[in-house]
Parts: C-alpha cells; structure tokens; sequence
C-alpha cells in the first residue's frame, strides 16, 4: 500500500489545515487557494486530505490539459468500431463528486482556469460540439495551489475561491526540527510512520463525517447573519461571494466542533480565511481614520458579550482537544495536532487581513493588476512552441495539425467512408489545426543620454537601478531589458537585452559618459534594435525608454539638432515599438525639450521623480 | 549503452562536481544537481560518465527545443491511423522515470516546458490530459540541469527543485590543464585502450557507490545537528523547509560516502553549501559565495553571542 504523508502529522499549518477540513464538510463553500513559497508542504496537504475521505479521489489537472479532455469529446475508437457516436467523458465529469486539485493554478491558461471555475460554482456544465450535445453534473471540491513568485492571479479569479490561506515556512527552530525527523521517517518507511498517526486519522475521518451529517441542522440565527454582513461591510469586501464563505465556513466550523449553533467564535476562526483575498484594493478605499472607527464600536458592542461569548466557546472546545489528548496518548505519536484551531483573544480583528493583502498583491504589481493586463503575457503562438490548449478548424495552410482533433472530427463517418484497407479514412473537412499559447513578456529598452549635460551622475544611477528592478521582476513577467546610451557622436549598446541580472551588473558597472548630445542618433539606433528584435519574434511587445532632458546638441545631417531630433521622432513607427520619456532636465530654469519630445514620439512623459516614488515595473506596464 | 563515453575515473580535477554526482548516484532523493558555468567545463562530459558508474542508470536528454507533446507523451498516431485504436505513446518524462533527466542549458528551456517539468517534479507523477488520452505514469528522476547564468536566470520555483547547485570554473592550474589534454587525445586515439586502463578505478568507484548505498540504512544523526540545520535555514533566510530536508538527507548521504558511522558537523556544513546558495534572497550586486567555512563562521557568531548573553 502506497501511503502519503498523513494529514495529522504535518506540523504547523493551522489556517490551511482547517480551511481543507471544512472544504470537504462543506464543499459548497467554493473551494480553497493555498498560495506560498517553496516547500511549505501545499501539495503534501492536498494529498494527505485526500487520505481522510476514503469515498473520494482526488484528481489531479495538469497544467497541459488541452479543453476537449476537460468537457469531454468523442470517442474516437469506440466510434470507429461501433460507427455509432460515442461519447468519452472528460476531467470535469470524472470529477463529480471528487477532488479536483490545480498545482501551480497561476500558470495555468487563463481560458481552461474560467471554464473551471465556471463549473465549480455552478456544478453543471453544458457540451455542445462534435455532435456531442448535453449536461452534465460536476460537483467537485476545488483544491488549488500557486506560488506567488510565478506570478499573481487577478483578483477576479481569487474572489471565485471560498477560501485563501497564505503559507509560511516556519522560524521556529524546533518545529523545523521536527518537520525534518519526520519528512525522514516518512521517507525511510511509510507504512510504518503512516501506522503511528493511523488512530489520530481515523479519528479525524470520522470526525469530518459528523460534522458532515451535522451540518443540515446548522442553521445561522439573523444575528449571526448580521455580524458576517457587518464583517464584510467593514472590511471593505468586494462582491457578495465572500459572506457566503464565511457564512457557509462558520456554518461548517460550528458542525466541525460537534455544534449546531453557530457562535462569534465560529465566525472569528473563519474570517480571514474567507475575506483576506477579497478586501478591496486599500489604494481605493478610505483612510486608515474610517477603519478604526467602526473598530472602537464594535468593540464596544461587543464586550459586554464578548467574555461570555468566549469562555463558552473554548470550554468545550478545550474538552475536545482533551478528549483528542486521550484518544492520541494509545498512539505513541507526540507531536499530535490540536483541532480545534485555538481562537485568538480579539475576534473581529481585521488587521490581519490587510497585511495578508498586501503580501499576496506586492505593491509593485497592484497596477498592472488594476489596468487589467493580466493577460498581457500571454498571446497566441503562432509558431509550434507553446502549450496546446485547443483545436481549430485551419484557416490557412495546416502547420500544426491536431491529429487528436482531426481523428474525432473523422471518426463519425467512417461507416460511410471507403476504407482501402485503412482503419480510419481522413478527409480534407475533418483537418484540424492546434492553437498555442506562450507567455511573452515586454523587450524593454533603456536609451539613456550620457552626455555630458547637468546631472549626468545622477541620471545613470538612476537609469541602472531602473534596469535592475526590471530584472529583478522579470521572472514572472518574462521581460527582457536593455540598455543603450548616446554621447559625443553616436549610440552605443551597453546591455543587449538580456534577463540575466547577473549579466546585467556586471555589464552596467562602468559607462562611458560626457560629450555632446546626438539624441537624434540615440532613437535612430534604438528604432533598428527594436525592429530587428520584431523581425526575430513578432509576437514581443517592444518599449523604449527615454532616459534625458531632450536637449540635442548634436546633428549628423541636418542644421539644427532640435529639427532633426523632431522630424525623426515624428517619422517612428510608434504602432510597433511603445516609448516612454523620462525627463531628466534639473536646475532652475526647465526648458522641457523632453515633453515636446514626448509629444513628439507619442510617448507618456514622467519626471525622474516619478520614477523614483513608484517603482519602473509599475509605470512600464500602465 | 553507449560503450564509448570517457570514463568518469579519468576526468582530471572538477572534484566537487564530481563527488555531488555521485552523492545523487548514492541518494536520488537529495534531488538532482544544477551545475553552474561556462561552456568547455566539461560538464555535460562529467554528467554522462557518472551514469557509468551504474549499469541500471541511463541519461536522459531533455532538449531546448522539445515541444510540449514530445515531453508528456502524445497520441500514437501510426497505431490510430492503422488500426483506429488510441495508443499512449510514452514521451521523454516516461523514459525519465528512475533515470536521471538531464537538461543542457536549462535556463534556455521554453517556459511551457518549464511548467510542466515544475508539476511532475512535485508529484513525481506525469498526468496526461489531451489529445484524447487520459493517462498517469510515474515519472521519478533525479534531475540534473547545467547553465550559463550569463545568458539569463532561472525562475526561482525551478531553481527550488535542485536538490544542490555548483558552480564550476576550468582547471586553472597548468599541470591538471595538461593533463586533460594527453586523456582526452589519448581516448579519441583508443577509446577502448583508455577505458580499459580505468576499468579498475571505474569499479572501486561503484563500489563506493554501492557501500554507500548499505550505508544510509543505519547511518545515525545526533539530536544537536538537526537543530544546527534548523538554525543555520533560519538565519540566512530561505524559503519553505524543502532546504532544511536536503541538506538533512546530503548530510547523511555524504557521511556514508566518506563511510562514517554517523554525521557530524563537518558534513552538516559541507552539505549546506551545496544546498543553500541558490535558495537564498539574493540581491543583484551580491556576491554569491557561501562557504561551509562562512557558515561555520556565522553559526560560531550566534552560538558565542547567545552564550554572551
């Protein structure tokens, strides 16, 4: 027998141990997002779950799931033989009244991710292709797991999740300890470490299964709704999906403490896990002043209760993890769990949320989420790389033949077809053509003046850093900087663009700077870099930054280097290549050549101040 | 198997790269190897001849330019066309499975690619959902990648399943330099003559290997050096406790190798350098050598001004 790490040995954990636990009383909850680094035991706790409900499997979505596997299609060897239409059922109906895990859910295609969630929230999902026509149930318990280092989710995509639990490795040296000796036991024998947590997981299972059947007889009291209405005003929630998860958590956190009444204490144990990811975007909302107020008085409100309210609930709770204590001391197991989660001192707390908020949508990257490019990496291929996700009927010449697609459109007329001694007979109508999908990130170019003109020292240090933070943040977003300058009489590539901040630091250590100001060579060269990038790959999306205070002083073939500097700005394609100006002029008296200049090149214009204040990344992707 | 590959025994120098293979070849379980450097370093040369070194263990190329279908498996399209039937045909992951999965210039791969190496890395299982195929298969290896840091940076969650990482220079030193030359000619002159001169190290070499191997069954671990793990992870900041477990298990691994009864401090450090570098929040203009010595230094620091206070 092939056994998993069991669920009651995994150390720590509380908040995602108990918001799996009650997914799987509850399902209709919505599901649970687990996001964290690496090596916080979130896939490990997904399987050990699964070992707690012998009746269910846990089915796992690989991140190259093409669509017609998800929704079903037909048959194609069945069909064949039989030369009737038949019918395969795909992930989703297998999925009915299973588990349904997504690893890595961020670098999952967005179109498969919507179709997921579509049906997770409505439990049915509808079949019209290939001739195949219908609807089909698909209840499941929705599992995800990402880490946030690949890159966010949009927060529309995260409201669809009942729950979202944020894992930490931890900083204390003993449980880590202890996370190690057991990791290694387990390694060494599974049976057997499996066998020593064999009665707290039996106990656990039967547990889940009461508090299942309990579960109809829980029913919220209109004081009780209130307070999650109240809860969820307060937090500033977007939408109404997360009252239900908390109403639906409390409800199911009371069953899971062998309760049919439904306590502040039930609430207070689930709120974060249901509210953290849906708070909206603090940018947007009032001043930390409104947020306290309301705080004060529901303090107040609450403590004549409060005390009550609390040593009723943890009474019998503290029974329970007694009892939990006698059940596991037949076991030689120390390092057992306590469920019940313990329940903090201050019940309505909402700062937690918040700082929770603000790791999971890292301020760099809060615009780009407003601005709704959360596709923006991904495009179609139009080449044979990328990941398969769905079959189309070819416009053109077929590159990239779905041989999966073009059987299954064949298969149904095979009775009629003449054979020649072939198993399946294709014709030109049943070709089908695969569609891809990469992820490409932004080329950026830095195209810095290093003339000798004010604020030289300056200027550079800045331009550095701004190529630096790209990189830094280019894992996720795929870009690739560059950087380029101009001075004295020409232009010159320091950093061809690369996603190597390794490269990068050692290539920007020393730049050549002073001279005059050929900014009309600049851009020239700039332009030719960026098309000849096009020409090698015409799906990238090309910027240039404009690093300088726009005064040229320096022509090669014209009179006047402002003319000059104009009349080429003004003849740059920007539909292919995207600019941005950063204005560098300094001193007293401002000129701003480097607006006119933006103008110009059609590009947005910001001062080096901006820069500065909100980060490169964030103004590149607006 | 190829009876022409350079035998491990006779590559000159490039003795950490060496012995971190073979701690892979003793425990699969540390995770796989990612060897950092320029071309001509002899590290792909290094990689093959260690798989030698066990006649079970076959090297498997994942190639830059591998599509997605050729990596998960696809459709057996001969068997469809023939006979209308619906065949798995078994990509590189299958072949992979109990091999070692070797990926030249890993930081080049398509990030599709990168994706679906990320999943079955994790579950140690390949899951196929397409093209009318619904199919699992084991798929357990002990990956090893080599790269150019130069030519851009690998994402972190991938650089997270690297059990150790190394980072190689070539032999500078003029004799080892000379040396490598006179093998290396004289293989391409008479591979077989070559071999054979080394057909004696070759086998001491596994033997290592499969002493070591009885080894890890009853290797013990002093209580004080699991808590040295622990603290030496949580002082210079990584990520989740996957490092905590492999330097643990590199540890054990390399007291066997060096045939101990049990680990000791000296193999808790030597391991950490191997596992904690590239696992560190690294900041772009620091320089990236962590030395079991400065982890000594760091540790000896703590512990004296804990006992100050």
């Amino acid at each position: 027998m092939n056994h998993k790490y069991p669920f009651t040995a995994i150390s720590g954990q509380q908040q995602a141990k108990i918001a799996l636990l009650l997914n799987c009383i509850h399902p209709t909850i919505g599901g649970v997002l687990l996001s964290g680094e690496k090596g916080t035991a979130k896939s490990t706790m997904v399987r050990a779950i699964a070992q707690l409900l012998p009746e269910q499997q846990v089915l796992t979505l690989p991140l190259a799931v093409t669509e017609d596997m998800l929704l079903g299609n037909i048959d194609v060897e069945a069909t064949v033989k039989t030369g009737i239409l038949q019918h395969q059922p795909g992930l989703l109906a297998r999925a009915n009244g299973q588990i349904l895990y997504i690893d890595e859910i961020n670098l999952l295609s967005e179109s498969v991710l919507n179709l997921i969630l579509d049906v997770a929230a409505s439990g049915v999902f509808h079949i019209e292709r290939e001739g195949i026509s219908g609807t089909y149930k698909s209840q499941f318990i929705l599992l995800a797991s990402m880490n946030p280092e690949e890159g966010a989710l949009r927060p529309q995509i995260l409201d669809r999740f009942g729950f979202f639990v944020e894992l930490k490795a931890s900083n204390n040296e003993r449980e880590r300890v202890e996370i190690m000796k057991n990791r290694l036991l387990f390694e060494e024998n599974s049976a057997a470490f499996y066998a020593r947590y064999l009665s707290d997981e039996k106990a656990l299972s039967l547990k889940i299964d009461r508090a299942k059947s309990r579960l109809k007889e829980t029913n919220p009291s209109d004081d009780v709704l209130k307070q999650i209405a109240q809860i969820c005003e307060r937090a500033f929630v977007a939408g109404h999906r997360g009252d239900l998860a908390l109403l639906r958590g409390a409800i199911a956190h009371a069953s899971f403490n062998e309760r049919t009444v439904i306590t502040r204490a039930d609430i207070a144990a689930i709120q974060a896990l249901a509210l953290a990811h849906r708070i909206r975007n603090t940018q947007s909302t009032p001043p930390p002043e409104s947020d306290e107020q309301p705080d004060q008085e529901d303090q107040e409100n609450q403590d004549p209760k409060s005390p009550s309210a609390q040593t009723d609930e943890q009474q019998p709770q503290q029974e329970d993890e007694n009892n939990n204590e006698t059940e596991s001391e037949a076991s030689p197991n120390e390092g057992k769990q306590d469920f019940p989660v313990s329940i903090g001192e201050d019940h309505f707390d909402l700062s937690e949320l918040k700082l929770s908020q603000d790791i999971l949508t890292p301020k760099s990257d809060r615009k780009i989420r407003n601005s709704g490019s959360g596709k923006r990496c991904i495009t179609r291929s139009g080449t044979k790389q990328g990941r398969y996700v769905k079959a189309i009927i070819p416009k053109a010449k077929v590159l990239d033949l779905a041989f999966d697609a073009t059987l299954r459109a064949a298969a149904p007329f095979q009775s009629l077809r003449k054979k020649n001694g072939m198993a399946l007979v294709i014709q030109t109508e049943d070709i089908r053509e695969k569609r891809r999908e990469r992820r490409i990130g932004n080329s950026v170019l830095f195209l810095v003046d290093a003339s000798g003109s004010m604020g030289i020292q300056h200027r550079m240090s800045e331009a550095k850093a701004a190529v630096l933070e790209m990189l830094k943040l280019s894992y996720t977003k795929r870009d690739v900087v560059g950087m380029m300058t101009f001075r004295q009489d020409g232009a010159s590539l320091i950093l061809p663009p690369t996603r190597s901040i390794s490269k990068a630091a050692s290539l920007l250590r020393d730049i050549k700077t002073g001279g005059r100001t050929p900014l009309a060579e600049g851009l020239r060269s700039a332009d030719r870099l960026m098309q000849g990038l096009i020409r090698k790959n015409t799906e990238i999306m090309p910027i240039v930054v404009v690093f300088s205070d726009g005064r040229a002083n320096f022509a090669s073939c014209h009179e006047s280097a402002t003319a000059e500097t104009q009349e080429l700005a003004q003849s740059l394609s920007t539909n292919t290549v995207r600019y941005i100006v950063v204005d560098t002029e300094s001193g007293f008296i401002k000129l701003g050549f480097a607006r006119k200049l933006a103008q110009w090149l059609d590009a947005r214009y910001y001062l080096l101040t901006d820069i500065k204040q909100h980060n490169i990344q964030s103004i590149i992707n607006q | 198997m190829d009876k022409t590959q350079f035998p491990f025994a006779a590559i000159v120098g490039q003795e950490k790269m060496k012995k971190a293979l073979l701690l892979n070849l003793i425990n699969p379980r540390i995770g796989g190897l990612l060897i950092k450097g320029e071309k001509g370093t002899a590290k792909s040369t290094i990689v093959r001849a260690a798989a030698q070194l066990l006649p079970e263990l076959n090297v498997i190329e994942l190639p830059l330019g591998a599509t997605e279908d050729k990596v998960v498996g696809t459709l057996d399209i001969e068997q469809a066309i023939k006979k209308g039937e619906k065949k798995f045909e078994a990509g590189i992951l299958a072949k992979a499975d109990n091999n070692i999965l070797y990926v030249d210039e890993v930081n080049l791969l398509e990030d599709h690619i990168v994706d679906i190496l990320l999943d079955v890395a994790a579950m140690g299982v390949n899951t196929v959902e397409r093209e009318g195929i619904s199919y699992s298969h084991p798929s357990r290896f002990i990956l090893i990648g080599t790269m150019n840091p130069e030519e851009g940076d690998l994402r972190p969650q991938l650089l997270d399943r690297f059990g150790l990482t190394l980072d190689v220079i070539g032999e500078s030193d003029v004799e080892s330099r000379i040396e490598i030359m006179k093998r290396r000619l004289a293989f391409e002159a008479d591979p077989e003559q070559l071999i054979n001169d080394y057909a004696e190290e070759q086998n001491k070499l596994t033997r290592i290997i499969l002493k070591a191997r009885e080894k890890l069954a009853d290797i013990t671990c002093p209580e004080n050096l699991y808590e040295l793990i622990a603290k030496l992870s949580v002082n210079v900041g990584v990520d989740g406790h996957r490092a905590d477990i492999i330097i643990l298990k590199t540890a054990i691994t390399l007291a066997c190798y060096y045939q101990k009864n049990e680990v000791s401090d000296s193999d808790i450090y030597e391991a950490a350098e191997l596992v904690l570098p590239h696992r560190l929040h690294r900041l772009p203009f620091d320089e990236k050598e962590l030395s079991a010595d400065k982890l000594r230094e760091m540790i000896y620091n703590i512990n004296n001004t804990l006992a100050l206070n």
